[in-house]
């Protein structure tokens, strides 16, 4: 009984410890968000630089649009953990991370 | 001036460009960062021990969780995988290298790798002189590959050489963002291990010792800076002062792009590590320097510096367990970013001097902030424009000293009165050479070789003349022997060795990216010569298989054409050889050859066909001094190649009759295309000092 005990604490614990990385997950997508946003408005200002060097405008585009599709790939990772978190624990029911 | 004609500066109505794409770069390399730290994050979550642990409870789940945070991390279109595989170990390294293996980079280097474009193309527009640097066409060559991917592997290949890394420690303005790319597709640390240095007594040469400076004074001080060079020496001078105390001066070298550092804890990482800390191998060997020279504790000590060595005086004033030791009174940068570095002794008089064009000093060509902190009693500031613009050059300490001496004396005056108490007579001059303990010298073992001082119009040269980063290109051209002979001195013992029915003429062209005497291109125009006493029929050929300094034929040297003064001197007065000093540039490092001269209305152009590697390019040299003829010989150790010549050519657009192109044309060879070519984009070489032969 003890040890029944002592194995769901620890397990709570874990699913603990896994809802801080679906939090972390999130913000991480959302800097991506940022980041993706970022570059293209720094493309923007090089459209009005005559001196930029060739081919870094569509090089910045392509790599806010890489930014872009990480965010979308840490929010499916964050889902995809969470639901790991409900069902190894599924008294948490409706639980949600913020 | 810009390559177009126009000046650096904004344009009419708007911000500078230059300007733009440096705030550009800047903001690229912040977004670089923090995608780095999300696939550090996310790296974390993937191999974190309650997610494995969760995974063995509930598989089904857990592993489809763990495969969704896979895939944002290693996702080509996302993260692109760990931007810093190296450190890790187990499956994290796996995946990473995986990930290089299959052709993919982190999508944090190659943020990186634009923001290195946009900054490099910021330091192009005001200073376009730089792209002739060797480094700069390194850096260029790699950063603009097809694809951005092959553009992070050749930057990371070109980082880790530690050759190229010479050269490119002359884009000192692109220091900080190479090493930050670096950081980010390589993952290795800046620091590069723990630092050690150290410092031995060595003897000035004659020439040398005459030029320092006897009496105590800022210009002196610096001209003693500028005789030691920036070959790993410094100097210690003990000063009695007006009022009987003897004090010390420390004089610190710094960066002189193009040269070798032999032995000296002055390299890339190094000139980094030196702006960041107080603890570096250069302050370290300072620190020795002053033990050996057994400089009491608590003496005064007056730190002056130039460059690196003025970042390094400056880390000094810095150090608390220093200032602690001696009592540091006065520390002067030359030409050295100040920064807003507050020395631990609150007495310390700090001076900085800079150009504002300088781009080690400056680099991003603003002057410093005037609101620095720092008391106006203790920090003497000189910021000035100019009229020496062109980078590197301006960064010279050489410039410096002329400008304290010409455009600025009211500054020199100041910090002569400052320096009062360092102003009197010399009594004991004594140089260190700075070891680096961790590192084998540069070129080590080809260039691990005894010198000795040359005395010539430019200063002592030490001989053998190391040649430690060159490329080069010979043209063999098989010529009329009868033409090749009108060229050669009027003596019968000098005949063109001949190869069947022909003669052979070598117009070779060398591009020395980092010397001895400096960086500088070589063009020369040879004949190959037969032995001066005894002649044999088949000498050229069983030369092919004898070491250098058996063989009894060699080159005969008609005409060279040098770049630099140095080398100008050199070649005539140390090997005898016929030289002028000519505009010329040469790029020799890749499969396309070019090597132009305005001056000799010259150029050698093409396409380097196949090849197959040959032995070293040894020889022997010959050339003129008064009635003797002067034998050099020449080793190299690279990675030589013959080509055949067709796809080279050579053009002649001048008709000047001399120097140079009026024996290109009795040579038949000034719109030929050689029989062959012999060519290394990079190896290392010494010359030793010509033997007088009574011929």
């Amino acid at each position: 009984m003890v040890i029944e005990c002592e194995s769901s604490r620890a397990g709570a614990a874990q699913a603990d410890e896994l809802l801080v990385h679906v939090g972390r997950l999130r913000a991480d997508a959302d800097l991506m968000d940022g980041y993706a946003r970022r570059l293209r408005a720094i493309a923007a200002t090089l459209g009005t630089c005559s001196t930029a060097p060739e081919g870094s405008r569509p090089a910045l585009e392509r790599q806010a649009a890489a930014c872009a599709s990480a965010a979308t790939r840490l929010r499916a990772a964050a889902e995809a953990l969470l639901a790991h978190a409900r069902a190894d624990r599924p008294t948490w029911g409706a639980m949600s991370v913020a | 001036m810009r390559a177009d004609g126009t000046a650096p500066g904004p344009a009419p109505g708007g911000p500078d460009p230059a300007d733009v794409l440096r705030g550009c770069a800047r903001d690229v390399l912040e977004v670089a960062e923090g995608i780095r730290a999300v696939s550090e994050r996310t790296a974390t979550t993937l191999f974190a021990p309650e997610l494995t642990a969760a995974v063995r409870r509930r598989p089904r789940t857990g592993l489809a969780g763990r495969w969704a945070v896979l895939r944002a991390l290693a996702a080509r279109q996302g993260l692109g995988g760990l931007a810093d595989p190296a450190p890790r170990s187990g499956v994290a390294r796996v995946l990473g290298l995986a990930g290089r293996a299959r052709g993919g980079e982190s999508l944090a280097a190659l943020v990186a790798l634009t923001s290195l474009r946009l900054r490099v193309a910021a330091v192009l527009a005001d200073h376009p002189e730089l792209s002739r640097a060797p480094g700069m066409r390194l850096l260029t060559r790699a950063v603009t590959a097809d694809r951005d991917q092959d553009a992070v592997r050749a930057l990371r290949a070109l980082l880790r050489d530690r050759t190229a890394q010479r050269a490119l420690s002359g884009l000192a303005p692109l220091i900080s963002e190479l090493l930050a790319v670096r950081a980010l597709s390589d993952g290795r640390p800046e620091g590069g291990g723990a630092p050690e240095g150290g410092a031995e007594a060595v003897e000035l040469a004659d020439q040398r010792r005459r030029i320092i400076a006897t009496e105590g004074s800022v210009l002196g001080f610096l001209r003693n800076i500028e005789v030691l060079s920036t070959d790993g020496r410094i100097l210690v001078q003990n000063v009695r002062g007006p009022d009987g105390v003897v004090r010390y001066v420390v004089q610190a070298p710094g960066t002189a792009p193009g040269r070798p550092r032999d032995d000296a804890p002055q390299d890339l990482v190094g000139a980094w590590r030196d702006l960041c800390a107080t603890d570096s191998p250069y302050t370290r060997s300072l620190v020795r320097a002053l033990a050996v020279h057994g400089v009491p504790r608590g003496a005064e000590l007056a730190l002056i510096g130039h460059s690196e060595g003025g970042n390094a005086v400056l880390n000094l004033a810095q150090d608390e367990d220093f200032c602690r030791t001696y009592r540091v009174t006065h520390a002067l940068a030359v030409g050295s970013p100040a920064g807003d570095r507050e020395p631990a002794d609150p007495r310390t008089w700090i001076a900085t001097v800079t150009n504002q064009y300088d781009l080690v000093a400056a680099p991003d060509g603003l002057p410093a902030d005037p609101a620095a902190p720092g008391d106006p009693a203790t920090r003497y500031r000189v910021e000035y424009a100019g009229p020496t613009r062109e980078f590197p050059l301006c960064h010279r300490l050489h410039e410096y000293i002329e400008h304290l001496r010409t455009l600025l004396p009211d500054a020199r005056a100041d910090l002569d009165e400052a320096l009062t108490p360092y102003r009197g007579p010399v009594v004991r001059t004594q140089a260190y050479q700075l070891k680096d303990h961790a590192h084998p010298p540069a070129g080590h073992p080809f260039l691990t070789l005894a010198t000795a001082p040359v005395r010539t119009t430019v200063g002592p040269v030490d001989v053998p003349v190391r040649y430690y980063d060159s490329a080069a290109a010979h043209l063999c051209f098989p010529v009329d022997p009868a033409a090749a002979r009108s060229l050669l001195p009027d003596a019968d013992w000098l005949t063109p060795s001949r190869l069947g029915p022909r003669a052979l003429a070598v117009l070779s062209v060398h591009e020395h990216r980092c010397t001895t005497i400096g960086p500088y291109t070589e063009i020369a125009l040879s004949v190959l010569v037969d032995d001066l006493w005894r002649p044999r029929p088949y000498d050229a050929v069983t030369d092919l298989l004898r070491r250098v300094d058996l063989r009894r034929t060699g080159r005969y040297v008609l005409s060279l054409a040098v770049t630099t003064e140095a080398a100008r001197a050199v070649a005539r007065e140390v090997w005898g050889q016929p030289v002028l000093r000519m505009r010329a540039e040469a790029d020799l490092t890749g499969r396309g050859i070019r090597a132009r001269s305005e001056d000799l209305g010259l150029l050698v152009e093409g396409r380097l066909g196949p090849g197959v590697r040959c032995p070293d390019a040894d020889r022997a040299l010959y050339g003129r001094r008064g009635t003797g003829t002067v034998r050099t010989l020449v080793r190299a150790h690279g990675r030589l190649r013959l080509h055949p010549g067709a796809g080279v050519r050579v053009r002649l657009d001048t008709g000047a009759a001399e120097p140079l192109a009026g024996q290109l044309r009795r040579l038949g060879i000034d719109a030929a295309r050689p029989l062959f070519v012999l060519a290394c984009p990079q190896f290392m070489a010494h010359r030793g000092g010509g033997a007088v032969l009574a011929r």
